[in-house]
């Protein structure tokens, strides 16, 4: 980031000799070379003899900031201006301080005071419009702009700003003008990529702004400047079919589908062109039109497997062509060995039509036979070699895991095994059934012998390390981990810097099963960290994308950037987050006793204080664009794959800031997890999720419990009828109720009678007609006698209600083996819950929650007798002789409990 | 059933994830965005039909020269390999490169022990070794440097380096070998 103006405002009192101004352009080289020790000594020895010059003084500030002194860096800042008021590089100083200190409104305020007293920089407009489109403060970007433009009007940048800012405001007519004066303006002289960049960033703004016949004749007439066809094309045909021009849109999408007959969309469009709105939904006159078609394409696409796949999508199971379509399709993979059948047909099985999993096993079945008897596929003669035996097992092995049939599923990947025991692609799936099953342990053991047959594919390493987290091996994966990554840094650091937010979560989760809240705070916090970094990104690239012209792109990414936190890892961080915080304000953290062993897979902060200092050259800035590797890559290739770096600090002052860097100040998570607002904390999370997801049952089930601690009843309901929506029947729902009655109940002298009056009235519709709280309870509890789910609930809220334990206990425990909905890992996640929250928490007797917690472990033995979180902790050599004889003999477990 | 696109910004999470599985050299996210906001037109991704990103090729042209086509990285989750996706999600690459950027050639590096993309790049793409880059990786391992000429007047300058001197040529897998059941890499 650019120092502030340099340009100085001549202070009013003394007029600078000549070797005045000479030593403050040395300071400004000084500091822009980072050599800050050098500078500051200068700035004092100058400030010695002008003390009021206010360009002597804001370096000096920004020097202090150079050095990592930011306390006092901002104490001078805000000295320099109060100092000086209506001098803009004391404001543009203070601004430039917030801005790296990422407070981007404070920020904003202080260059916006600036620009009032200096209306003619062009770098402070500059660094304000940067923090505008940050902030999304479009007419403040608008002004800034438009004044830009007023002082460099040849300037390319502040045009594409401008349009830019207009489109993103929906202004579409006005950027368009813009853009149409901006290309006037443009030498015409062979632009190449850049100018068919702006024409079709011109007809997406004339699509999104639904003119659609000036951007198919912009298409049309501009056609031989443009070079991305493909795009083109595209949406050439998209528009066909916005105007229902049905007949132009499928010879547009048929002429790509020859281009590239995998592309999914592609054949979406060309169905709708005609008139197929969708598969799912597909007519049998409709199906009767796209037979002959893909007949003919799939004899001249022999490799497009989207083209061989399409027919088993949309042909009845009880069609011949069905079968046929199957055996064709299939053989390939048999045949040459091809592992992907199984993830190539699944879609298969939760279509409409659910007669596809049966003809599909009949199927494969009858093909099993065959091979047994006479080696050969189903209706041919052809001799087989052994190998597509193995496949057509492994195959079969996948489908009744699918289907539930857990016993067979393991008779076929242990034949498999037996036929070839070198074979990877066994393993992964013998670890998959195994984990399916509640074998957490196995099924990481498993994945670990399929990894060590192939050590050279980080794909087995990554999923070895990812089903060790499974198991709550934590250590394991971590070394398992550390093959391919830096191993001088500390997992940790490692999956932080990397953004490997997969793994962070699975840690986080891992922790939070294991009862560590703060460790699982700690990798949670990572995944915020990499979407602040995300968020973040957005600064390096405008001025990028100003030289390259790729504003369709830029728009994109800045839209994609507005619902970043959408993703599904933020949304698993968060709400785990929030859970996490819950449970430390009911239950504190408590600095564990020391162990000899260290905390799971993260180098301590003993560990990583004396770990050896990893590289005597200074490494990387503060944001390594590129990891190590490639960063070697670039030097040999001599080419240039990062955005415009950040300055080089290859100064001794910036090594001390950046070795800071790595050193864990939070090695046990304690910090986190004992600041004083964990509700707020939790709240900061929540409002992001619910702002982003606004409907997320999960989100707003959470919510309830943050409301439920705050007293805010009133949007407890709310969120209740925003799940039950959705959700008509969800158990969470009775449970909040039922809290919060009960708190209320408790609380009635401290409640506002307002609300109680509210909450009275709304009684009738939230007890389901019941007129107590007891009275409700029991009648759900009798109502939902089929579902696991809330038999558990109800007897936890009984619990709490009456004290009655042996009627609790009786629903809890018995919700395991009465009911068909159970499945090991909700099973696990109550037993968590039991341990964690309830028990622990909850004013409960220390018999009856012995009793409570070793019952429904019991019952869970019995029930997933492959489950390992219900069995006691055992040696390993125990582990893997049982999990190898008890996978191939259990038969009455979990049939569709899963899923 | 996997479909071959173009990427979009969105896709490029499950692309850093895909890299991250499958590759030891990573990236952070702001060198994905780099490439997309750069070159929006050259990247491809392969995704199955619950829209989950199995595949992706990240590809950019050579900022010292605007002819040549470099791909940064390749990677097909093992679920599905040999399906022939990483020879579809090149081969678009390749089209976009000429018809957007007129590239003539394109080039790559590969371990020189990975031979199944040594392979794919070798026999099926025909791409040529231009030059073996000692300890080119993190780890020390060489690298294959190889090019493959995008247009046939450019065919006739690019030929496999004569590798003899310094080493035999890594033997490309044969047909027969492959079929056999339980194979390795
Ligand atoms: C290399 C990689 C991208 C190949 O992906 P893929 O989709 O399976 O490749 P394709 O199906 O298109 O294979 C094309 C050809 O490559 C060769 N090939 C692919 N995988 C192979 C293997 N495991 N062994 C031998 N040859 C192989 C074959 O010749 C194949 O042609 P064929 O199927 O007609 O015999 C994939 O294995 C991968 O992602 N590996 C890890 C990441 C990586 O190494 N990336 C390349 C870095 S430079």
């Amino acid at each position: 980031m650019a120092p502030p103006t340099k340009t100085a405002a001549a202070p009013k009192e003394v007029k600078l000799t000549t070797k005045d101004t000479n030593t403050l352009k040395t300071l400004s080289k000084l500091f822009d070379e980072r050599k800050y020790k050098k500078a500051i000594k200068q700035a004092d020895a100058f400030l010695k003899i002008h003390p009021t010059n206010v360009d002597a003084l804001c370096f000096r500030t920004l020097t202090l900031y150079g050095l990592n002194l930011k306390e006092e860096a901002h104490a001078a800042g805000k000295q320099v201006v109060r100092d000086n008021m209506s001098s803009f590089t004391a404001w543009h100083t203070l601004g430039f301080l917030h801005r790296n200190d990422k407070n981007f409104p404070e920020a904003l305020k202080c260059f916006r005071t600036a620009h009032r007293n200096n209306k003619e920089s062009v770098q402070i407009l500059k660094d304000m419009s940067l923090i505008q489109i940050f902030q999304r403060d479009y007419p403040g970007l608008l002004d800034s702009y438009k004044t830009l433009l007023h002082l460099q009007p040849g300037y390319k940048g502040h045009w594409i700003g401008l349009i830019t800012t207009y489109h993103l405001m929906g202004s579409h007519s006005q950027a368009i003008f813009i853009l149409d004066e901006f290309i006037n303006v443009l030498d015409q002289e062979n632009e190449g990529i850049r100018r068919s960049e702006l024409i079709l960033y011109k007809v997406q703004l004339l699509d999104e702004s639904n003119e659609l016949d000036k951007a198919l004749s912009l298409l049309k007439s501009d056609a031989k400047f443009i070079v991305d066809k493909l795009w083109a094309k595209n949406k050439t045909g998209e528009i066909y079919i916005k105007k229902n021009m049905l007949k132009e849109a499928e010879k547009v999408f048929t002429d790509l589908i020859k281009l590239n007959p995998d592309n999914m969309n592609y054949h979406k469009k060309f169905w709708e062109s005609k008139g197929i709105k969708s598969i799912e939904t597909i007519t049998k006159e409709q199906i009767e039109i796209l037979k002959p078609i893909y007949a003919e394409w799939g004899e001249l696409n022999p490799k497009s497997f989207v083209i061989q796949k399409i027919p088993l999508n949309f042909l009845p199971s009880d069609s011949e062509g069905f079968l046929i379509r199957l055996a064709k399709f299939s053989r390939h993979f048999l045949v040459k060995g091809i592992p992907s059948l199984f993830n190539n047909l699944k879609s298969l099985y939760n279509g409409g039509d659910d007669k596809k999993s049966k003809v599909i096993e009949k199927f494969f079945e009858e093909t099993l036979q065959s091979l047994i008897e006479k080696g050969t596929l189903v209706g041919s003669d052809q001799q087989e070699s052994p190998s597509t035996l193995l496949w057509c097992r492994y195959f079969l092995a996948q489908h009744y895991d699918r289907v539930g049939k857990i016993k067979e599923s393991f008779e076929q990947i242990d034949k498999a095994i037996e036929h070839t025991p070198t074979n990877v692609d066994n393993y992964i799936v013998r670890a998959k059934l195994l984990k399916h099953n509640g074998d957490l342990v196995g099924a990481a053991q498993q994945y670990e012998h399929a990894r060590q047959l192939d050590l050279a594919d980080r794909y087995l390493n990554t999923k070895s390390a990812l089903y060790a987290l499974r198991a709550d091996e934590r250590d394991n994966a971590s070394k398992i981990f550390k093959t391919v990554i830096d191993p001088n840094d500390s997992t940790m650091f490692n999956i932080s810097e990397y953004q490997c937010m997969w793994y962070e979560n699975e840690l986080g989760q891992s922790y939070y099963r294991t009862g560590d809240n703060a460790m699982s705070l700690k990798a949670l916090h990572l995944v915020d960290k990499a979407f602040t970094e995300f968020i973040e990104d957005q600064f390096d690239f405008f001025n990028h994308m100003q030289k390259k012209l790729t504003l369709r792109a830029y728009v994109d990414f800045l839209r994609w950037e507005d619902q970043v936190y959408k993703n599904k890892p933020f949304l698993d961080a968060a709400k785990l987050l929030v859970k996490v915080y819950l449970t430390l304000l009911k239950k504190p953290y408590v600095k564990p006793v020391e162990t000899t062993q260290s905390s799971a897979g993260v180098a301590t902060a003993a560990e990583t204080a004396s770990a050896p200092p990893t590289t005597t050259e200074p490494t990387a800035t503060t944001t390594p664009v590129v990891k190590e590797n490639e960063k070697k890559q670039n030097n040999k290739q001599n080419n240039k794959q990062t955005p415009p770096p950040p300055p080089k600090k290859d100064d001794d002052d910036e090594v001390e800031v950046d070795e800071k860097n790595k050193v864990d100040e939070d090695p046990l998570g304690e910090k986190l997890a004992t600041v004083p607002n964990l509700l707020e904390q939790a709240n900061k999370f929540l409002k992001t999720m619910l702002k982003f997801n606004p409907d997320s049952v999960d989100a707003h089930l959470l919510a309830c419990q943050c409301y439920l601690e705050k007293r805010k009843y009133l949007l407890i309901i709310q969120s209740l009828l925003k799940v039950k929506q959705v959700v008509p029947n969800h158990p969470l729902i009775f449970k909040n109720v039922v809290a919060m009655y009960r708190q209320v109940e408790q609380q009635a002298d401290t409640t506002d009678a307002s609300v109680k009056k509210i909450l009275e009235d709304e009684k009738a519709n939230l007890f389901d007609g019941a007129t107590s709280l007891l009275q409700f309870v029991e009648q759900y509890a009798a109502k939902h006698k089929d579902s696991h789910a809330h038999q558990f609930i109800a007897g936890e809220q009984l619990y709490h209600l009456t004290k009655d334990s042996a009627k609790a206990l009786d629903l809890i425990v018995n919700s395991v083996s009465s009911s068909a909905t159970a499945s090991w890992d909700n099973c696990r996640e109550n037993l968590v819950h039991l341990k964690s929250v309830f028990c622990d928490i909850g004013k409960i007797d220390q018999s009856f929650a012995d009793n409570l917690i070793q019952q429904y472990t019991e019952k869970c033995k019995i029930r997933f007798p492959l489950a390992n979180y219900f069995q006691p902790p055992k040696s390993i050599e125990q582990s893997t002789e049982e999990s190898t004889t008890t996978t191939t003999t259990t038969t009455t477990t979990t049939n569709g409990t899963s899923n | 059933m996997v479909s071959i696109r173009p990427c979009q910004v969105s896709d490029l999470l499950a692309m850093q994830n895909a890299n991250l599985t499958c590759l030891p050299e990573n990236y952070q996210m702001k060198y994905y965005l780099y490439h997309h906001l750069t070159w929006p037109q050259l990247s491809f991704v392969a995704e199955d039909e619950g829209n989950k990103l199995v595949g992706y090729v990240l590809a950019k042209i050579d900022e010292n020269n605007p002819k040549k086509g470099h791909i940064t990285s390749l990677a097909v989750l093992r679920s599905h390999r040999k399906l022939g996706v990483a020879t579809k999600l090149m081969k678009q690459a390749q089209a976009a490169l000429v018809e957007t950027f007129d590239a003539e050639v394109v080039s790559l590096h590969v371990r020189k022990s990975n031979r199944a993309a040594f392979t794919l790049y070798h026999e099926i793409l025909k791409f040529k070794i231009q030059e073996i880059e000692k300890e080119y990786y993190g780890d020390k391992e060489d690298a294959y440097s190889m090019t493959l000429a995008l247009k046939p007047e450019h065919e006739m300058t690019i030929k496999d380096k004569d590798l003899k001197k310094e080493e035999k040529k890594p033997e490309p897998i044969k047909k027969a070998a492959k079929k056999a059941a339980g194979k390795k890499k």
